[in-house]
């Protein structure tokens, strides 16, 4: 009758005793138990010194209490980690990290230079996911510096030329997000985001609920672009994955209601 | 003399409690000696008269079925009161001491789920073998439960795994007492629209009058009265929810209502927020006068010592009350106006779906369990639909397994699926905007209440709101800066491990959500800066 258990059933007391546990660990949000193996093994010299370094900046970003001599540190490793190769993988994280630092992780962030490293990355390497990953952030921290909305309309158009460009598809769905939310949120312009919506779909999200999301919402802007066939669909397949929701009586109307307009 | 016979009395008492509490445990320490017995024990707070029995004809069942098979197995229910639950669950947990089940929810956050807790992940994604046998026998144990595990009780969204398994949903309804309810009404049927509510509530105070009873329709508390509050002001801001609905999808969002009233496409004094006050304040005059300042066991009283024919509360209650009161109870649902109500119809969609109630009551696996495999055995036998079926009967409680109809006494307490997304709220929950709304409402059932609250409120709302913001804004940065080392991890993880498809999975997960957060987090900085208000507290 019984099943067999994870491989996670051990015992959790002992603490990390490889950096691959190490890095569970890290995943599980047991950061301290993470930076206590990859000091540890800093200390013994033990495995690649890069990779342990990026494994102890990792962890600098989240131990409790935040402080700058942790930022600082941090900082440090992760330049380290870069003098020796800036675009191998390890390279090319360290990076990554330093520009999420100055984005969302020091007390006085610095979106500037965050810009800055995101977009070398991208310069150099393209075809990285890392680095097409860098593209968006620098472009979500464009969009939305200080500045009127009439303003960011040249933005939305260098993204979308962008976009076709990103061939990672989680690069490139996050872009599409971002065109998409601000026509919607900035905007309120249906019809300007309803093209984005439909390559979100197109491209795929993981999570359950944000698909249910993504299917009403464009749904919805379809039904207000007049595009009825487009937003019947959409409404129907809400309705045949989402047989709970508090929306479903709601999307049905709205079914029968772009349905008599056909 | 007097005093020699009390002090003999005193010790011999002294005497019995500690020979009784010897007993006790050496009774206890021979079980938990036995070399043939497996012992499981499993922790909770629901001390709600009903539960505990059903949890323990659950284990009498487990038992008997082990025996069956040849082994001995002893399954041992702790109820431990809500208040002392965190701490005591804090002290077994770091002391190795802890049960091999412990319900999830107070006392426990993300690390100590991480710490101390199994994932369930690659268990609920297989059937449940109890489930043998039944309609759901090949089917995935996730999907076997009314929301496919998707309350934070069972999946955590920060770890990513799946961590809690559900015994119950719950709903809110009106209870009453019956017997006051045929000597008051007659024999009219239970209010079904808010005007024939009304009119049961004054004909019970003209009841009260006339017979010179201590009488008042509703008991309210700070605990009770805002479940009926609350859903008659979202009754009129369903079509304003929609209007307001930017990111068009469909319901109610705290973000969204921020928002838009930062950018003034809603204000206090649009017709729908003042017709949602009005309900409030009509029905606050219904409840015993103070009722803010008393607690839910103080209705609780008032409702059981029959000074109150109502009260409104959740299905959690109803053995609880069953048993205490001196009444046979009855039950309806919150009514809210009825569409073609001349002054609050127009406002309205329709009655509230509650297709969207999350499971609770939830079990969670300790990696300290002694027998893990036996204790994991178990919850899959506390997750099936046998067990559900049980549960249901002897609780009283609505079943979280789908296809288990609810026992006769949970069936008014029925989810109702076929209506439609609540409007906005006035309050983010336990954030400022509560604190204040919660400050100003004493002035809402007074004479010219409406305007008072109003004029109060509107001093102190934008301010509460921005601060909400904040504070919203405050927790994304946080979830961020915490994601940003879970995503590190997950990136290392894939390059050791390319082809597992969980880590994949995880990553995935995770930047969706990440993403997200960022978004969310970069656009409502922005709009603030534009409105020229400050992004934090300054």
């Amino acid at each position: 009758m019984t099943a067999p258990l994870s491989a996670l059933l051990g015992d959790s007391a002992t603490g990390p005793q490889s950096p691959e546990e190490a890095w569970t660990a890290a995943a599980q949000l047991l950061v301290q138990d993470a930076s206590d193996y990859f000091e540890s093994a800093a200390r013994a010299g033990a495995g690649d010194p890069r990779a342990i370094a990026l494994g102890r900046a990792t962890c600098l970003l989240n131990l409790q209490p935040k402080t700058e001599g942790n930022l600082r540190g941090a900082r440090e490793l992760l330049e380290g980690v870069i003098s020796a190769n800036r675009t191998d993988e390890p390279g090319l994280h360290a990076r990554y990290l330093l520009a999420r630092i100055a984005q969302v992780h020091a007390f006085e962030p610095d979106r500037a230079a965050a810009i800055r490293i995101y977009s070398e990355l991208y310069a150099e390497v393209p075809a990285h996911p890392l680095a097409q990953c860098a593209i968006v952030r620098a472009s979500l921290l464009r969009l939305y510096a200080p500045g009127a909305a009439e303003a960011k309309r040249p933005l939305l158009a260098e993204f979308a030329e962008l976009a076709p460009r990103l061939t990672d598809p989680t690069a490139r769905r996050e872009l599409e997000q971002v065109l998409a939310d601000a026509w919607m949120q900035v905007f309120d312009s249906p019809a300007d985001a309803l093209p984005h919506l439909l390559e979100i779909d197109r491209l795929g999200l993981a999570r359950r609920t944000s698909r249910m999301d993504l299917w009403v919402r464009t749904a919805e802007m379809a039904r207000l672009s007049g595009r009825t066939d487009l937003a019947a669909m959409f409404y129907r397949r809400f309705l045949e994955a989402t047989p709970r929701d508090a929306r479903v009586r709601l999307v049905r109307e709205r079914l029968a209601e772009v349905e008599g307009a056909r | 003399m007097r005093e020699r016979v009390l002090n003999s009395i005193g010790i011999g008492l002294l005497v019995v409690c500690f020979a009784i509490s010897l007993s006790r445990i050496l009774l206890h320490s021979k079980q938990e000696a036995d070399p043939e017995v497996t012992t499981l024990r499993f922790a909770h707070w629901q001390l709600e008269s009903g539960v505990r029995d059903a949890l323990d004809a659950m284990a009498r069942e487990y038992e008997a079925q082990w025996l069956a098979r040849g082994r001995k197995v002893r399954v041992e229910q702790l109820a431990i009161p809500e208040r002392v639950y965190p701490n005591w669950l804090v002290t077994q947990l770091v002391g190795g001491t802890a049960p091999d089940l412990i319900q999830l929810g107070i006392g426990i956050n993300d690390e100590r789920t991480a710490r101390f807790f199994t994932p369930l992940t690659r268990e609920v994604g297989e059937p449940n073998p109890y489930n043998k046998g039944t309609a759901l026998e090949s089917v995935p144990w996730r999907e076997t439960f009314v929301d496919n595990l998707g309350s934070s009780l069972s999946y955590n969204p920060q770890l990513l795994e799946y961590y809690g398994i559900p015994m119950s949903i719950y709903t809110i309804r009106v209870f009453y007492n019956k017997a006051l309810y045929r000597e008051i009404a007659g024999d009219a049927p239970v209010p079904r629209t808010y005007e024939e509510f009304v009119a049961l509530c004054r004909r019970t105070i003209e009841f009260g009058r006339a017979h010179r009873r201590p009488l008042v329709p509703i008991a309210g508390s700070r605990y009770n009265a805002p479940y009926l509050m609350s859903d008659l002001f979202a009754s009129q801001t369903q079509r304003a929810m929609l209007a307001i609905d930017r990111p068009r999808l469909l319901h109610a969002d705290d973000n969204v209502r921020e928002m838009a009233f930062i950018d003034r496409r809603w204000s206090l004094h649009d017709e729908p927020v003042v017709a949602g006050l009005e309900l409030m304040r009509e029905v606050s005059g219904f409840m015993q006068p103070g009722f803010l300042e008393v607690s839910r066991e103080d209705a609780a009283f008032y409702f059981a010592q029959q000074r109150a024919l109502m009260v409104v509360t959740g299905s959690w209650d109803a053995v609880s009350f069953r048993s205490q009161a001196p009444f046979e109870i009855g039950v309806f649902p919150i009514p809210l106006p009825a569409a073609d109500h001349p002054r609050y119809g127009k406002n309205m969609l329709g009655p509230f779906s509650e297709a969207g109630i999350g499971t609770g009551m939830s079990f969670g696996l300790t990696r300290s369990a002694r027998d893990p495999l036996l204790a994991l055995d178990f919850l899959h036998y506390l997750g099936s639909l046998p067990a559900s079926r049980l549960f249901t009967e002897r609780s009283g409680w609505l079943p979280a397994v789908v296809g288990v109809e609810p026992a006769a006494a949970a069936e008014p307490f029925r989810p109702f699926t076929e209506g439609y997304p609540e409007g906005f709220s006035l309050v983010r929950a336990d954030m400022e905007t509560a604190r204040i709304v919660g400050k100003h409402m004493y002035l809402l059932p007074g004479e010219n209440g409406l305007d008072a609250f109003l004029d109060a409120l509107g001093k102190d709302y934008p301010r509460a709101v921005l601060q909400d913001l904040w504070s919203s804004d405050r927790g994304r940065a946080r979830a961020l800066i915490r994601n940003d080392t879970t995503l590190t991890a997950l990136d290392a993880l894939a390059r050791i491990h390319p082809d597992d498809a969980e880590i994949a999975r995880k990553r995935a997960e995770l930047r969706d959500a990440q993403f997200g957060v960022e978004l969310g987090h970069e656009r409502s900085r922005w709009m603030l800066r534009e409105r020229g208000l400050p992004v934090r507290r300054e």
